[in-house]
C-alpha cells in the first residue's frame, strides 16, 4: 500500500511539474515578443541634411480608418520624417475605388512617387517596368544604395529567391516577415458541445463523422462549410488536405504542380462531403450562405464544426456568449483520413508576402530616385522595421526588464478619446500592418485563444502549398483564359457532386471535360513556373 | 432644274438597269476572287511558303487554332455579298439594303485583313513578319467598295426620281404659274435653316453635349481589338485582331451565358414590363387620394434599398430554414433552397426584379396617364362605355406612345443583365441558368484584370442590342406610329 | 364623377384593387422596415440574426447613427449634394427640355439624323478611361463643373420627353404661332405646363440621379471637400468595414467590427430617407391632367 501510494504521489507530482512546465512554456512563448536582430542597420541618417534641398515623396495608399483622417497622424511616419528628413505627401483613392483610381492614374500619367499595395498591374511586373511605370531596384542595389535590403537578401536565401522575378529584375518592395506569419484561418469546433457529449477532439475523418452525428442529435448543430467566398478556401483545405488534395493549385512534394480538382483524391474528398450532406451533417444551404449568414450561424450555435479566420472569431465569440454563456470554441488541426497521416496543406503565407510597395519612374523625373531608394531601404533595416512594426519607443511600446515588448499606447496619451482603446481599433495610429517593410508578424495584441489557435494550426506542415511563382505575360494571359472556364466548371461540379445533384459515378466524365478545357496546358504552365522558381 | 411632266423615258430605265447589272457583276467578281490568293506567308514552324485563298479561309484549311472553322469576317462578307446579289436580282426596287450590305461586306473584308495581320501566328500558323496580302484580296475589297459606291449613287438617283414622281402626282392637278420648283439638296438645307433656325439653336446644346462627351471618347472602342495597357493608351497598345471575340466564343460556356442572358431578359420583359402598367392603371382607378399617395410612395421604396441588402434578405428567405422553406414545410413539401436549384433561379430573379422595380417603373406610366385628356373619358362615358371599355379604348391608346417607346428601349437592352445582382444571388449550383454574359466577364476580370476582354464582349452585346432596337423601332413605327427616330 | 353609380362589377373590382394594393404595400415596405429596424438594433445580437426582423433587437441603440453623423464632413457633403442636385437638375432640365422640344418638331431636315446619332450613343461608348481623359483634357478634374457637365443630358430621359412633346397636338403649336409666339415661348409657356406630369417625372429622375451619384465624383474629385453625400457615406461604410480589401487579414478582432453591420444599415437610411420624404410633394403633378386653353379637334 505504501509503495503504491508513494509511486502515485511521485507520478502526480511529476505530472504537475510537467504540466506546469508545459503551461509555463506555453504562456512564455505565445504572444511574447523579444528583440530581434534579423536585419542590419546600414542607413546613414538623416538622408536629407540641413541645407540640402527638401525632398517630398508622394505616396499613394488606399487608406480609410475610423481613428485618423490622414496618415500624417500616424506616429510611424512622423518619426520617420524626423529621422530621415524626407517629407511624405499622401494621396488616397476614394474608398472602394482603388482599382479604378490606379488604372486612371496610369492611363493619364499622373503617377505618385510610390504606390503602396496597389492592385495588380495587368500584364505583370515585367511589363510594368517595360512600360516605364515601376522603377526597378537593380541599378540602385548594385550601386550600394540599398544596403539593408542587400543584407537581407545575402543572408537569407528564401528572401533572395522570392524578391526577384524570373527575369532577374527586382521591382517590388515586399513585406518581409522575419517571424513567418502564422495561419490566420483554420478549423474550429464547439468545445462546450464536445464536453457536453463527453467526446474527444476529432483527429480523423471518421472521428469527425461521429462528432457531427452526436452534435446533430443533441444540439442540432452541423458542419458549416462556406464555399461561396474566400473563407471557403480555408474550410476546403481543412478537409481536402486530409485527402491530399485541394480546391486550388498546390505543389505535391514541393516539386510537382497539381490542380486539385482534377485528381482522383478530389473524388475521395467529394465522396466524404457528399456522405455528410446526404446524412444531413452538412448545412443543407451551405452553397448559398452569405458571409453574414455564416457568421450568424457560428454565433448562434447552429454550426458545431466550422472554418473561420481568427479575426472573425472575436465578434462571433462576443455574440455567441451573449446568447449562450457556455459558448467555447477550440481550434483544431485538419483531420486526417487515417491514423498517422502527415498533412502538408493549410492556409499559409510565405515570409516574403504579397503586400508590396513600388517606386515609380516619377522619382527619376523629379530627380529624387536615389534618395527615394535609400529612404525605402530604411524600412528594411532592423531599426526601420522596428519602427514600422512596433511604433515609437516610449510612446507606443517599451522593452521591459526581460527584454520583452510591452504595449503602452493606452497610458501615454497617444489618443485623446479613451473609449474603445482596444488594440485592433487603434493600431493604425502607431504601427503599420500590410505595407512593404521588415515586419515582426507577432507584433500584435491578441486574445489568448488566438495564440492557441495559431499554435494549433501551425502543427500542420505547409510544404505542399504552392510557392509564389511568377508567369510571363503570355503565360499569364493563356492561364487566365483557360482558368476562367475551368474554375467555372469546378465550382459548378463541386457543388453538384456534394449535394448529390450529380452522381459521383460521373466524376471521370467530369475530369475528361476539364481536360477538354485545356486544363492540362495550364498544369504545364504552372509546372514550368514552379521549375523556374525552384531553380532561382 | 425643271422636270417635264412626261414619264421617265426608256433611256433612264436603261441607265438604272445598267447600274444594277454593274453592281451584280462586281458582287460576282468579289465572290469569284475568293478563289484567288488572299494571304501569303511562311509557315510558323516549318518555314515553308504557304499561300491561302479566300476559300481556304472560309473552309478553315490553315492550321492553327482556327483550323476547321471559317474566318468569321470572311463569312460575314461572303454572306453580305450573296444577300446583296440576291436582293439586286429579286427585289430591284430596294435601294437602301444593297448599300448597307455592300458596305458591311467591304468592312468585313477590311476587318479580315486587320485580324489576320495580328493573329496569324496562333490562329493560322503563319509567321506574322512574312505575311503579305494577295492581289485577290485587294481586288475583292476594291470591287466591294466600288459596288457600294455605285449602290449609293443609284440610291440617291432613285430617291430623287421617286421624289419627282411624288411631287408630280401632287401637283398634277394644280396650275401653279411656271410649274413648281424642284430643289437641290443644298437649297433644301438652306431653306430649312432659314425657317427653323430658332429650333436648331435650341437643339444645339444637346448636340454639342453628345459630340463632346459621347462621340469624343468613342475611340475607346478600339480597345476591343488590342491588348490594352493603360500606359500605352488605346492606340499605342498591341493590336490583336479578333482575339477576344474568339476567346469568348470558344469558351464552353459562351452559348450558355448568351442563352441565359436572353431568357432572363425575355421573362423580365414578359412579366416586368406589363406589371408597372397594370399597377399604374389600378392606381389610376383609386378614388381615395390619400391611400393612392401612400401606396405610390411605399411601392417604390425597394428601389432605393441597396442591392446588397435586398439580396441578403432574399438569400435568407430562400434557404431551407428561411421563410420560403417554412412555407414549403407548411404545405407539406420537402423544402428546397430556391437559390440552390437551377430550375428556380429565374423565377427568383424575375420575382425579385419585380419586387424591386415595380413601383418605380410605374411612375412614368402614372405621369403618362395624367396626360390623357379628361374630355375623352367624358365622351366615352356619354357613349355608354363601362370601365373596361374605357381602359381599352381611351386609356391604353392614350399612353401607347409611352408604352411603345419604353418597350423599344427595353428591347434594346436584351443583351444586358447587370452582374451585381447575379453575383449576389448565384452559386455553382445555379450556374446553368444564372450565369450570364456579364457575370462570366466579371469572373474573368478577377483572374486577369482585362479591359479589352470586357470591352470586346460589350461591343458584341451592343451590336446585337442596336440591331434589336432598329428592328423594334421599325415594327413600332408600323404598328403605333411612334418611333425613336 | 361621384354622382355616377358603380356597378356591382366595379365594386368587386374596387375591393380586389384595394386588397392587392395592401398586400403589395406590405411586401414593398418590408425591406425598408428591415433596414430601419436593423439600424437601431443591438449590434451584438444583430450579428447572429437571421430571418424576418420586425422589431429592433434589444437593447436598442443609436450608436450607428452617432458614428455616421460624428463624421465632420457630413454637413459639407450634404451641402455639396444639394449644390449638385440643384444646379445639376436645373441645367439638365434646361438642356433636355430644349433638346426634346426641338427634336420633336416635325418637318425638320436634321431631326431624324440627329435622333439616330443620339440613340447610337446609348449602345456604343468608349469606356471609362477615354471618358476620364476627356474630362482631364478639358481641365475639369476636381471641379464642380466636371461632375455636372459630362452628364448634362441623359438619353433615356431625352427620348421620353421628346415622345411626350411629340404627343401634344399640332394644333396647339399652330394656334400659338398664329398668336405670334416664337419657339421659346411655345416651349416654356405652353408645352411645359401641358406636359407637366412628364416634366415632373424627368426632373425626379434627374434629381434621384444626383442624389445617388457617387461614381463619377469618385473618379474625378481629389478634393474631399467637394464630395457628395453618397460618396462620403460610402467612405464611412468602408471605413467601418474591416473586412474590406483595404484591411485584409486578422483585423476583425477590433471592437469596431461589431459596428460594421450597424453602420451599413444606418448609411442606407441616411441616404434614402430624404428622397422618400420629398416624393410625396411631387405627386400633385401626377393628378389627371387638365388641358388649359386647349383646342378641340
Amino acid at each position: 500500500m505504501r509503495k503504491f501510494s508513494r509511486w502515485v504521489c511521485l507520478a502526480l507530482v511529476l505530472m504537475l511539474v510537467l504540466s506546469g512546465a508545459a503551461l509555463a512554456e506555453e504562456s512564455s512563448e505565445l504572444g511574447v515578443i523579444h528583440k530581434q536582430n534579423y536585419g542590419t542597420n546600414a542607413t546613414e541618417l538623416p538622408l536629407v541634411k540641413e541645407g540640402d534641398e527638401p525632398v517630398t515623396i508622394t505616396v499613394w495608399r488606399d487608406f480609410s480608418s475610423t481613428i485618423m483622417e490622414e496618415l500624417d497622424e500616424c506616429l510611424v511616419f512622423q518619426e520617420m520624417e524626423k529621422r530621415t528628413g524626407v517629407k511624405i505627401e499622401w494621396v488616397y483613392p476614394p474608398a472602394g475605388q482603388a482599382t479604378d483610381n490606379y488604372n486612371l492614374r496610369i492611363a493619364s500619367n499622373d503617377l505618385p512617387h510610390m504606390f503602396s499595395c496597389p492592385p495588380e498591374y495587368s500584364g505583370g511586373l515585367d511589363k510594368a517596368v517595360e512600360d516605364e511605370i515601376y522603377l526597378p531596384i537593380n541599378e540602385y542595389y548594385d550601386k550600394g544604395l540599398t544596403p539593408n535590403y542587400k543584407y537581407l537578401r545575402d543572408t537569407y536565401e528564401e528572401i533572395a529567391v522570392d524578391t526577384m522575378l524570373d527575369s532577374g529584375l527586382m521591382v517590388a518592395w515586399h513585406m518581409i516577415d522575419y517571424v513567418p506569419s502564422s495561419p490566420w484561418s483554420g478549423l474550429w469546433v464547439r468545445q462546450d458541445y464536445l464536453e457536453g457529449l463527453g467526446m474527444e477532439v476529432p483527429t480523423t475523418m471518421d472521428e469527425v463523422t461521429e462528432v457531427l452525428r452526436a452534435m446533430k442529435d443533441k444540439y442540432g448543430a452541423v458542419l458549416g462549410c462556406n464555399i461561396k467566398d474566400w473563407y471557403g478556401v480555408a474550410t476546403n483545405f481543412n478537409f481536402a488536405s486530409g485527402f491530399e488534395t485541394g480546391y486550388e493549385w498546390f505543389a505535391k512534394d514541393g516539386t510537382t504542380a497539381v490542380y486539385g480538382p482534377m485528381t482522383q483524391e478530389y473524388k475521395a474528398w467529394l465522396t466524404q462531403m457528399n456522405a455528410w450532406y446526404a446524412e444531413g451533417l452538412l448545412d443543407p444551404d451551405f452553397a448559398t450562405r452569405t458571409n453574414d449568414d455564416y457568421n450568424a450561424k457560428v454565433a448562434n450555435g447552429e454550426y458545431g464544426v466550422f472554418g473561420l479566420a481568427y479575426g472573425e472569431m472575436g465578434q462571433a465569440k462576443v455574440t455567441g456568449l451573449s446568447q449562450n454563456p457556455d459558448f467555447k470554441v477550440l481550434a483544431i488541426t485538419a483531420p486526417t483520413s487515417y491514423e498517422g497521416q502527415v498533412l502538408h496543406l493549410r492556409q499559409s503565407d510565405h515570409i516574403v508576402r504579397t503586400d508590396r510597395d513600388y517606386l515609380t519612374t516619377r522619382c527619376v523625373e523629379d530627380g529624387i530616385d536615389e534618395i527615394a531608394m535609400q529612404w525605402k531601404d530604411y524600412w528594411y533595416s532592423q531599426e526601420g522595421g522596428d519602427l514600422c512594426s512596433y511604433g515609437v519607443e516610449g510612446q507606443s511600446y517599451q522593452w521591459n526588464e526581460n527584454n520583452e515588448l510591452e504595449w503602452i499606447y493606452d497610458e501615454t496619451g497617444v489618443f485623446e478619446k479613451d473609449d474603445t482603446l482596444d488594440f485592433w481599433t487603434v493600431y493604425p495610429k502607431f504601427k503599420l500592418h500590410n505595407w512593404g517593410y521588415l515586419r515582426d508578424s507577432t507584433a500584435y495584441e491578441n486574445q489568448p485563444e488566438v495564440w492557441q489557435c495559431i499554435a494549433e494550426w501551425e502543427k500542420t506542415d505547409d510544404s505542399w502549398v504552392m510557392p509564389p511563382v511568377a508567369h510571363t505575360a503570355d503565360e499569364e494571359e493563356e492561364l487566365a483564359s483557360i482558368m476562367t472556364n475551368v474554375n467555372t466548371y469546378r465550382e459548378e461540379m463541386t457543388l453538384k457532386f456534394i449535394t448529390g445533384q450529380e452522381p459521383l459515378e460521373n466524376f471521370d466524365a467530369y475530369v475528361e471535360n476539364m481536360k477538354g478545357m485545356y486544363v492540362e496546358d495550364a498544369v504545364q504552365i504552372k509546372q514550368d513556373a514552379l521549375d523556374r522558381y525552384l531553380e532561382r | 432644274m425643271t422636270v417635264s411632266t412626261n414619264t421617265p423615258s426608256g433611256r433612264l430605265m436603261d441607265a438604272r438597269r445598267v447600274r444594277r447589272l454593274l453592281m451584280a457583276l462586281l458582287c460576282l467578281v468579289a465572290l469569284g476572287l475568293l478563289f484567288t490568293s488572299y494571304a501569303q506567308g511562311v509557315h510558323r514552324r516549318s518555314d515553308e511558303a504557304v499561300n491561302f485563298t479566300g476559300i481556304d479561309f472560309l473552309l478553315g484549311r490553315p492550321e492553327g487554332r482556327s483550323a476547321g472553322s471559317p474566318h468569321p469576317m470572311l463569312l460575314g462578307s461572303t454572306a453580305a455579298l450573296v444577300l446583296a446579289l440576291v436582293m439586286l436580282i429579286v427585289k430591284p426596287d430596294k435601294r437602301f439594303w444593297p448599300v448597307l450590305l455592300l458596305l458591311v461586306a467591304s468592312g468585313c473584308l477590311l476587318m479580315f485583313r486587320f485580324d489576320v495581320c495580328y493573329s496569324a501566328k496562333n490562329e493560322f500558323s503563319m509567321d506574322e513578319d512574312s505575311l503579305s496580302f494577295g492581289v485577290g484580296w485587294i481586288l475583292s475589297v476594291g470591287s466591294c467598295f466600288l459596288a457600294a459606291v455605285l449602290a449609293a449613287v443609284d440610291a440617291a438617283i432613285g430617291a430623287r426620281q421617286a421624289r419627282h414622281k411624288q411631287l408630280e402626282a401632287i401637283y398634277a392637278n394644280t396650275t401653279l404659274p411656271g410649274g413648281y420648283k424642284e430643289r437641290t439638296l443644298k437649297e433644301i438645307i438652306v431653306r430649312d435653316f432659314k425657317k427653323h433656325w430658332p429650333v436648331y439653336l435650341m437643339i444645339l446644346p444637346t448636340v454639342i453635349f453628345y459630340l463632346v462627351w459621347c462621340y469624343g471618347p468613342m475611340y475607346g472602342i478600339v480597345i476591343a481589338f488590342n491588348d490594352y495597357s493603360p500606359k500605352k493608351g488605346p492606340f499605342g497598345s498591341d493590336w490583336v485582331g479578333l482575339r477576344w471575340f474568339r476567346e469568348f466564343f470558344r469558351s464552353p460556356f459562351a452559348y450558355r451565358t448568351i442563352r441565359n442572358t436572353l431568357v432572363i431578359n425575355f421573362w423580365n420583359l414578359l412579366i416586368g414590363f406589363p406589371a408597372p402598367i397594370i399597377l399604374a392603371l389600378m392606381l389610376n382607378e383609386m378614388r381615395n387620394m390619400k391611400f393612392k399617395r401612400v401606396v405610390q410612395t411605399i411601392t417604390y421604396m425597394p428601389y432605393f434599398i441597396s442591392l446588397v441588402v435586398l439580396c441578403g434578405i432574399l438569400v435568407d428567405f430562400c434557404s431551407t430554414d428561411g421563410v420560403f422553406g417554412a412555407i414549403q414545410r407548411a404545405m407539406g413539401m420537402d423544402p428546397v433552397n430556391l437559390l440552390g436549384d437551377a430550375r428556380y433561379f429565374r423565377s427568383v430573379y424575375v420575382g425579385s426584379e419585380l419586387w424591386q422595380k415595380l413601383g418605380w417603373d410605374s411612375i412614368i406610366f402614372l405621369s403618362a396617364l395624367a396626360g390623357i385628356d379628361q374630355e375623352q373619358y367624358e365622351a366615352a362615358t356619354i357613349d355608354g362605355a363601362g370601365k373596361m371599355k374605357q381602359v381599352i379604348h381611351v386609356t391604353l391608346p392614350g399612353i401607347m406612345p409611352t408604352i411603345a417607346i419604353l418597350l423599344i428601349l427595353r428591347v434594346g437592352s436584351m443583351m444586358n443583365v447587370g452582374y451585381e445582382k447575379i453575383i449576389l444571388l448565384y452559386n455553382g449550383l445555379t450556374y446553368e441558368t444564372a450565369d450570364v454574359i456579364s457575370s462570366y466577364v466579371y469572373r474573368k476580370g478577377i483572374v486577369d484584370a482585362d479591359f479589352s476582354f470586357s470591352t470586346a464582349v460589350n461591343l458584341f452585346n451592343s451590336v446585337i442590342n442596336f440591331a434589336l432596337v432598329v428592328f423594334a423601332n421599325k415594327v413600332s413605327a408600323v404598328l403605333t406610329e411612334t418611333s425613336l427616330w | 364623377m361621384a354622382l355616377l353609380k358603380r356597378t356591382p362589377g366595379e365594386k368587386v373590382f374596387n375591393v380586389i384593387n384595394y386588397l392587392v394594393m395592401i398586400v403589395l404595400c406590405i411586401v414593398c415596405l418590408y425591406p425598408l422596415w428591415y433596414v430601419l429596424v436593423a439600424s437601431l438594433s443591438d449590434p451584438v445580437q444583430m450579428y447572429a440574426n437571421r430571418g424576418i426582423l420586425l422589431w429592433p433587437l434589444q437593447p436598442m441603440t443609436t450608436k450607428g447613427y452617432t458614428l455616421v453623423f460624428e463624421d465632420p464632413n457630413i454637413p459639407r457633403s450634404f451641402l455639396n449634394t444639394l449644390i449638385y442636385l440643384g444646379v445639376g437638375t436645373l441645367l439638365n432640365m434646361f438642356v433636355t427640355c430644349m433638346g426634346a422640344y426641338g427634336l420633336s418638331r416635325k418637318g425638320l431636315f436634321w431631326n431624324g439624323k440627329v435622333m439616330k446619332l443620339i440613340a447610337f450613343t446609348m449602345y456604343f461608348s468608349g469606356g471609362l478611361i477615354p471618358f476620364y481623359l476627356m474630362v482631364q483634357q478639358m481641365n475639369l478634374l476636381d471641379t464642380y463643373s466636371g461632375i455636372i457637365l459630362p452628364v448634362l443630358v441623359n438619353t433615356w430621359n431625352l427620348i421620353v420627353m421628346r415622345t411626350s412633346f411629340a404627343g401634344l397636338p399640332d394644333s396647339l403649336e399652330e394656334s400659338a404661332r398664329l398668336d405670334g409666339a416664337n419657339d421659346w415661348t411655345i416651349l416654356w409657356r405652353i408645352f411645359l405646363p401641358l406636359a407637366q406630369a412628364t416634366v415632373a417625372v424627368i426632373a425626379l429622375f434627374y434629381a434621384v440621379y444626383w442624389w445617388n451619384n457617387w461614381f463619377n465624383p469618385s473618379l474625378f474629385l481629389q478634393d474631399k471637400t467637394k464630395y457628395p453625400l453618397q460618396l462620403r457615406l460610402r467612405e464611412i461604410l468602408l471605413k467601418n468595414d474591416t473586412n474590406s480589401m483595404t484591411q485584409v487579414g486578422a483585423v476583425g478582432q477590433s471592437q469596431q467590427e461589431q459596428y460594421r453591420l450597424l453602420v451599413k444599415y444606418c448609411t442606407i437610411i441616411v441616404a434614402t430617407v430624404p428622397i422618400l420624404v420629398v416624393y410625396p410633394f411631387l405627386q400633385r403633378y401626377f393628378v389627371k391632367g387638365v388641358m388649359v386653353g386647349s383646342i378641340k379637334g
